[in-house]
């Protein structure tokens, strides 16, 4: 499974372990992790004091994490200044455009929604996980604890609907 | 930390040195505080308009001059939710 992340994702995924090991080490497991060079730009950025964009700073620098430049496509990035977007939820949608990617990972209300708008295929990270899940690329037991460890970062509704889904 | 040198009209710069007398401190800690509650109030205007799907995490980021990284840091140490998704 070929995915890109936007920030969000990246962070929680960077920022929870289950079973002592950190929780994007299990997705890089199951696929191929892209980021956009704004998103990169931002884990290059954050300061060191933070163990989460340090361990994503990690794989980036060993390779695990593919940093992809978009094209610039001036008739897309019109359409995506008209909304209140960042440059890497724009970047990432632009990228899902150019490239074959299976999903774009994102937590974002409201760059799901432009990337839904745009036909993007998309998904939340709870929903990457049961994809892992399902496709045999990671353990039920592991799928359930990694849910329940990225908890804070969702709404109720949409933990207990992801683990219901995991069955 | 980094050192701003401020230019005050005469109506603020009064206020500021009025101030600073009442609270028996410097105009510059007066000026800080100042700073820091504009700061606190803009943060809050925006952070509705995430919530309200005005705008993405990123933007949300990029208009209070951080990386997203640092917004979940500080969102999380005010209790407040980093998601911005429909709760029910």
């Amino acid at each position: 499974m070929k995915v890109v992340f936007d920030a969000g994702p990246l962070i929680t995924s960077c920022k929870f372990t289950v079973r002592g090991r950190l929780i994007l080490d299990f997705v890089l497991d199951g696929g191929f992790v892209a980021i956009p060079t704004a998103v990169h730009d931002e884990v290059m950025r954050a300061p060191m004091r933070f163990a989460d964009a340090r361990e994503a700073r990690q794989r980036v620098d060993a390779g695990k994490i593919q940093v992809v430049a978009p094209q610039l496509d001036p008739s897309i990035q019109t359409i995506l200044n008209l909304y209140g977007l960042g440059d890497g939820e724009q970047q990432a949608i632009l990228l899902m455009q150019q490239q074959d990617y299976t999903a774009l990972i994102v937590d974002d209300h409201l760059a799901y929604l432009v990337a839904d708008r745009l036909h993007v295929s998309k998904r939340f990270f709870l929903d990457l996980i049961v994809s892992l899940q399902q496709a045999g690329q990671l353990d039920i037991t592991d799928a359930k604890a990694i849910v329940a460890a990225v908890r804070p970062r969702y709404p109720p509704a949409f933990v207990e609907h992801t683990l219901r889904m995991l069955g | 930390m980094t050192i701003l040198t401020l230019e005050l009209d005469e109506q603020l710069s009064r206020f500021v040195q009025h101030q600073a007398a009442e609270k028996n401190t410097t105009p510059i800690q007066v000026a800080e505080e100042i700073l820091r509650a504009g700061f606190e109030m803009r943060l809050q205007e925006l952070y509705k308009r995430y919530v309200q799907g005005d705008y993405s995490f990123g933007r949300l980021a990029q208009e209070v001059g951080m990386t997203t990284w640092e917004l979940t840091h500080l969102l999380e140490e005010r209790g407040w939710a980093t998601h911005n998704l429909p709760a029910r």
